[in-house]
This record gives structure tokens, sequence and C-alpha cells, in this order.
């Protein structure tokens, strides 16, 4: 038994090592000179002769200051707005009878069956003729009306109880406000979770924030580091990985913070429809 | 007095509630899905942009050989990442289930912490990690006496270079789910199967393996709808799918047609390659897993 033991310590030894190395190398690489980075392995893991600069051209040559104002925003007004799209098409599609419910939940259950890669080519060209190209909009817009976000909401809010609502009819509340001040409040944990997801996915997208921003001063955190930071500073590498670590850090300590609302968000498609 | 809800408010207020989102989802979904089977039926000629060609993309993907050869590399990653990455994620989650580990949420955090990370960022921060000369995994494995490999110039190699990055980056994900199927099993299982003389082994088989089934089921067709979208890794750590075309996924080939050279027509009909050939696939799956879990 005390073999066992020991064996499964090991195991998560190595997996822990190979799970935080990276995380790690990356802080140590990020406060090294480019002499001690480019030695064999990267250098020692305590860097020798330690230095802000990588971050200092950062701030002052990349303007990422920028780039992080852009996700925040983007990832914000995304999440904000498809949680409260989807909250409202799934109230209704749960606490309502009416003639086309039918038609309305086959129809968005029938398009989760599609990959996105089937809407790339047609969705950038409508976005183009918009004129959402460069805009932040083009990016918020066409992820907002999730076929994903309104089934599981319609599933959460099944569990809510009729009476309350009835409760908010007969006291003279209007349907508005019924949902804003009754539903939405008692729907915590699945609006928190979803917010998280669609937040998430927002601040690590590169496909499309690359194909809808054109000028530099637009760009996302993801194109920034990838197009910018690594095109200019490509032999730098100390820059690119203080690049990757501002933009990572936020969402690490927010996960931190977080946890059980980022785990049940990042989880959400185990619920079953 | 308290007035009671009017059939007519009754009728517009669902459709009020929807209005935000049905506006959304037919401008930017259902209409593009339209849009897609238009454009995957024309072409780009000299300057002459939506030129009906019929199905002559079509035909030309049948015949295209790098298409079918991304496919291939696709399909490669997709079936590799599934045998590698699940029984890893099991794995994972059976050693942090474990009652009596000490440190088990510190696990837990550590295995999910690389789950958070965009493949954006791993792409950029990984090349030196996978040197072949200073890279600090090949002098990791040398402490072991294990050779050095070239992981990101190697063509034979790069694609399970892809396999193994997306093991670090979804075992942890993958584990969660795991973790919430194991605690779903009831204890008495457990204890049925100890009275009935089974060993740890007989109980992974007889207890553990279909209690997790319905969630392995799930994960491999996510995975496996997820590895058809692979772009941003073999984009960025693989400098456009390379060496070469190497690592040039399905999704990597589709932005270069339509993207790079222009030729929209073309992609979008690679998009419903792909999508029809998926569908194919999930059918499939869903007929296999159910036949396994009667």
């Amino acid at each position: 038994m005390r073999a066992g033991r020991l064996i499964i310590y090991v195991l998560l030894a190595v997996t822990t090592f190979f799970s935080l190395g990276p995380f790690l190398w990356m802080v140590s690489g990020s406060f090294k000179t480019q002499d001690e980075i480019n030695q064999p392995g990267g250098g020692p893991l305590i860097p020798r002769h330690g230095t802000t600069a990588n971050y200092e051209i950062l701030f002052e040559r990349v303007s990422f200051g920028g780039y992080l104002v852009n996700t925040v925003y983007v990832a914000s007004v995304t999440a904000l707005l498809t949680t409260l799209v989807s909250a409202m098409g799934g109230y209704a599609l749960a606490k309502y009878g009416f003639r086309g419910k039918g038609l309305v939940t086959g129809v968005v259950l029938g398009t989760m069956l599609l990959p996105p890669v089937v809407l790339l080519a047609p969705l950038f060209r409508l976005v183009h003729a918009l004129r959402l190209i460069d805009s932040f909009w083009g990016l918020i817009l066409p992820g907002a009306a999730s076929g994903f976000g309104v089934l599981i909401m319609r599933q959460y809010l099944r569990s809510v109880p009729n009476d309350l609502i009835d409760a908010g009819r007969l006291d003279g509340a209007g349907e508005w406000r019924i949902f804003w001040s009754v539903i939405l409040p008692l729907i915590r944990p699945i609006t928190s979770a979803l917010l998280i997801f669609t937040f998430l996915g927002s601040w690590n997208a590169y496909l499309w924030p690359m194909i809808v921003l054109r000028d530099e001063r637009n760009y996302l955190l993801t194109v920034a580091v990838t197009n910018v930071v690594a095109s200019i500073h490509q032999q730098e590498y100390g820059v690119i990985l203080a690049g990757t670590l501002i933009s990572i850090a936020p969402i690490i300590l927010l996960f931190l913070a977080l946890q059980r609302e980022f785990i049940s968000g990042l989880t959400l498609g185990a619920v079953k429809q | 007095m308290a007035r009671s809800t009017s059939p007519e408010r009754a009728g517009v207020s669902p459709w009020l509630f929807l209005f935000p989102f049905l506006a959304i989802f037919l401008t930017f979904t259902v209409y593009p899905l339209f849009a897609s089977v238009h454009l995957s039926l024309r072409q780009r000629v000299g300057t002459a942009i939506d030129v009906y060609v019929g199905a002559q993309n079509f035909a030309g993907l049948v015949g295209d050989r790098v298409f079918w050869a991304s496919m291939g590399r696709t399909a490669y990653f997709a079936v590799l990442s599934l045998l590698v990455q699940l029984p890893v994620a099991l794995g994972l989650a059976l050693l942090v289930h474990q009652k009596k580990l000490i440190g088990r949420a510190f696990f837990r955090t550590v295995f999910f912490l690389p789950v958070l990370v965009g493949a954006a960022f791993i792409g950029v921060s990984f090349v030196r990690i996978y040197g072949v000369q200073y890279g600090s995994l090949n002098a990791v494995l040398g402490w072991f006496g294990i050779p050095a490999v070239d992981w990101l110039r190697d063509p034979k190699w790069v694609m399970n270079t892809l396999v193994l990055t997306g093991v670090w980056m979804f075992a942890g994900f993958n584990m969660v789910y795991f973790l919430a199927g194991l605690q779903g099993i009831p204890t008495e299982l457990y204890e049925a199967a100890t009275i009935d003389g089974a060993n740890t082994w007989q109980k992974f088989l007889a207890v553990t393996m279909p209690g997790i089934w319905p969630i392995a089921a799930f994960l491999i067709t996510a995975s496996t709808i997820g590895s058809f979208g692979l772009f941003d890794l073999p984009w960025i750590l693989c400098q456009r799918g390379g060496p070469g075309q190497a690592s040039t996924t399905v999704m990597v080939y589709l932005y270069e047609r339509g993207f790079v050279s222009g030729d929209l027509g073309y992609a979008a009909a690679i998009g419903w390659m792909v999508t029809v050939i998926l569908l194919v696939v999930a059918l499939v799956q869903l007929k296999v897993s159910r036949a396994w879990s009667d």
C-alpha cells in the first residue's frame, strides 16, 4: 500500500512539473536579458541578471496598454451582450407557450450541429458589406446570438417555478419587470457561468479578430502578440514572453478568484439538453 | 386589484424577449448559411468576383491533393489526440479524485491552469521550448538520456508536437468532465463490488468505466469537432502550417485559399465538404457509442 502511495505522488510530481513548467519558464524568461535567454535551454530558472526591460519595451515601443484596453472592452461587451440575449431568448422558450416555438427551437438546435468552419467565408462577406471591418461590432455581433447559450438558458430556466412569475403578475408587474427583477437574480449561477465562458472565448479568439481588424491600433492581445510583438521583436524573445504573460495574467487572476464559476462555465457543454 | 395576463400580451411578450436573439441569429448565422451555399458555387475569374461555376469548386476539391492531405493530417491529429488525451485526462481525474490525497485542490487547480491560455499565446511563447538545440524541452528530456527531437522543423514529427501541445492545453479540461462523471458514480456500487471480491482493476472495468462512458462519448464528439477547427497552433507555432505544408490542417488550408489567395468560393466549398464529412463521422460515433452502452 505504501508503494502505491509513493507511485501516486511521483506521478503527481511529474504531471505538476509538466503542467506548471511552461508557466514558470515564461515568467523567468520575461525577466531575462537577451544574452541570458539565448543560452541553451533558455538559461537558469532564476535569472542571474534580472531586468524589467522586456516589459518597458512592451509599453513604450509597442503601446501594449491599448491592446489590453481593446481586449477588455471587446471581451466584456461580448460576454454581457451574449448572456443577456441568451437569457431573454431562453426565457421566452422556457416560460411561454406560443406558435412557432418548436420551429425556433428546432432551427437553433440544427445550426448547433454545424462546425463554425462553414460560416467563415460568407460571414466575412457580410461583415464587409455591413462596413463592420475594423469595427469592434464586427467581432461582437456575429457571436452574440449563441444557439448554445439560448439552449442552456432554456434548460436552466425550466427549473424555475412558475409560481414566482404568476405571483409577479398578480402584483401587477409587467413582463419585463418580472424577467429583470425576479428571474435574472434567481438564475445567477447560469448567467455567471455563461459570462465567464463567453468572456474567455472572446479573450482568446484569434482567427476572426485577425480577419476583421486591419488597423493596428484596433488589435486585440492575441493578434497583437502574434503579429506585432512577434514580428518586431522576433529576436527579442523576452519581449514576446512578457507580452504573453501580461495577456494571460488577467485571466489567471480572475480564475483564481472565481474558481467555482470558471469550472461550471467551462463545463457548460456537458449540460444535457 | 390584481390583473391577469391578457391573451394579447402573452402573445407578443415571448416574441419581444426573443427579438434580440432572432435578429442577430437570422443576420449572422442563418443568412450566412444560405450565402455559404451561394458562395460555394461561385469563383473569382480574373477581376470578376462571384462568377457562377456550378459544382466546379466541389469537383476541383475532390481532385485537390493538398486538400485531402490536409484532411488526412487533421484526422491524424483528431484520432491521436483522442488516444493520448482521454487516457491522460482520465488518469489525472482518478489521481485527484482520491479522497485522502493531500493537496487535492492544489493539483486540480494546477492541471486546469493551461486550459485558460489561448492557443495564440501558446503558439508564440512555446517556440523556444521546442527548439532542437537550445530548447528547454530537449534540455529536460536530456536529463533522462532521451535524445533531442526536432519538434517543429521535422516534417514527420511536427503533427505529434501539435498533439502533445493539445494534451498540455486540454487534459485539464477533460479531467474536469471526468471528475464530474466519477462523482456521479454511487459509492454503493464500489462497496457491492468489494463484497463480491473484485480487485481494483475489476472494479475499474465493471463500475468506473460504465459510469463515465456517457462523459467519454460526449468528449469524443466534442474533441473531434474541435480538432477539425485546429488553426491557431499550426498557424502560429508552426509558422503557417510549416515546415513546408507538414502541419497544414484543413482550417489552415481554408484560410489560405479564402483569405490569403482571396478565393472565398473555394473556401466555402471546403467548409461544406468538412461539414458533411464531420456529420457522417458524428453519426457513426453516435451509433457506435449507443451500441457500446447497450
